[in-house]
């Protein structure tokens, strides 16, 4: 098991937002966190990745207890993160972004570099020069994936990555990971577009009021229409 | 889930936001928020003719619809339709193309005629679209056997990935489009220093 989140809590203050959501994601595995908005999805990957300390409960990555780690310490035991908003830096440049997110790693076959991002990444390459604050919002979430994987990651967590793009922009993201799922990359991804994850998802788990309600693969959420109805409808 | 309905649903995802495109470009330039990009046009011409023609339909006529004849009794006039409708697709995708040229040789003059072609054109390949997901997929769900599905992926796999086409040319097409149309519809018209 690649991840393994075991009874989690955490809060703001004395706002508890998780109440003891367990799950897990294998090598290779691509999962959703779903559900509304304010039910814990976002404060879940904020405990992934170190940015909130949980009170209690246990996150174990790639063998190692990480929930008490640093967040730089996370993202070089191979967590990536492309946060909600995008958080670029806007007054630097896109090479910058990139360079400045890059983790070297001896263990990779075919390590993330500048190159190959841009590879990944042609419409980058056209605005290496470009400040963060002059590309369009599509522009601004390829930078960010791609900052991601300059971290080499063994499981990129994606928040809200299509949020806000023009439809076909966010297909344009969607073909991309559907790439990066090609090459055995794990994710998390956490997004409204249910018809797209049903398609590229392997598994999923729907948080309510801070706990998972339902856990299954696609065929299983498609079928369960009172699911949807109960948790994922507006 | 079958893995060839996963490509079936991904292709109509592609097209779906290329044709959503055309709309918001169309609508967009009749209402004098942008100017005609006739390379954008082009680009997105080859690839509403090419990905359903070439990519696409094939796929669903050969293997699905095939199957789906022996299997499934219930489907037969739903698929009689549609392969109507990948005739009619043909018809109307090319008199779409023939409406692009006198646009483009004779200026805004020679717009509405490309603004009525496209309005058809897209209007059918939504209902095209709708009729696939709503009506035909389900009864393939229902009826198709384990080893139905065995061939049919297998057959889908010579082109896995559904974005990109064969050889990968659609994906580049694809980036193309994305590329040039306006801002917010793609990432068109963003400045580089």
């Amino acid at each position: 098991m690649l991840l393994d989140v075991r009874k989690l809590e955490a809060g703001y203050g004395r706002s508890q937002v998780l109440f003891g959501p367990s799950f897990s994601v294998g090598k290779g595995e691509v999962v959703t966190l779903l559900g509304r908005n304010g039910m814990g999805k976002t404060t879940t990957v904020r405990c992934l990745a170190g940015l909130l300390r949980p009170s209690a409960g246990e996150i174990h990555f790639k063998g190692a207890r990480i929930d008490s780690r640093a967040p730089h310490a996370i993202a070089h035991a191979g967590f990536g993160l492309v946060p909600e908003g995008r958080h670029i830096f806007p007054n630097l440049t896109v090479r910058e972004n990139l360079v400045m997110a890059g983790i070297k790693r001896s263990d990779r076959r075919e390590p993330w570099t500048l190159e190959r991002v841009l590879e990944f990444f042609p419409r980058l390459a056209e605005r290496l020069a470009n400040g963060g604050n002059q590309l369009s919002g599509g522009e601004q979430q390829m930078l960010a994936i791609g900052r991601a994987l300059m971290t080499n990651p063994d499981l990129l967590v994606l928040d809200e990555a299509t949020e806000g793009l023009a439809p076909l922009i966010r297909q344009q993201i969607w073909n991309k990971l559907d790439a990066l799922k090609q090459t055995g990359l794990a994710m998390i991804v956490i997004d409204k577009e249910i018809d797209a994850l049903l398609r590229f998802a392997d598994r999923h788990y729907i948080v309510e009021k801070g706990e998972i309600v339902w856990s299954g693969d696609s065929d299983a959420l498609e079928s369960d229409k009172q699911a949807q109805d109960a948790y994922l409808s507006v | 889930m079958p893995k060839s309905i996963d490509i079936i649903r991904g292709e109509h995802r592609a097209l779906a936001s290329v044709l959503n495109a055309l709309r918001e470009i169309v609508d967009g330039v009749a209402a004098g928020r942008f100017q005609p990009d006739f390379q954008l046009l082009s680009a997105m011409m080859v690839y509403i003719a090419d990905v359903p023609e070439i990519v696409h339909h094939p796929k669903e006529d050969d293997h699905l619809f095939a199957r789906m004849k022996q299997r499934s009794p219930d489907a037969g006039v739903i698929i009689d339709r549609l392969e109507k409708e990948h005739v009619e697709g043909y018809a109307l995708t090319r008199e779409l193309e023939h409406a692009l040229v006198p646009w483009q040789g004779l200026g805004q003059g020679a717009f509405a005629q490309f603004q009525d072609c496209a309005t058809r054109y897209l209007d059918f390949n939504w209902r095209h679209l709708n009729t696939e997901e709503d009506e035909l997929l389900p009864l393939a769900r229902r009826d198709l056997k384990p080893d139905d599905w065995a061939e049919i992926d297998a057959a889908f796999a010579a082109n896995f990935d559904p974005f990109a086409g064969p050889n990968r040319e659609y994906a580049a097409l694809f980036d193309r489009i994305v590329d040039l149309a306006p801002a917010p519809i793609g990432h068109g018209g963003s400045p580089r220093a």
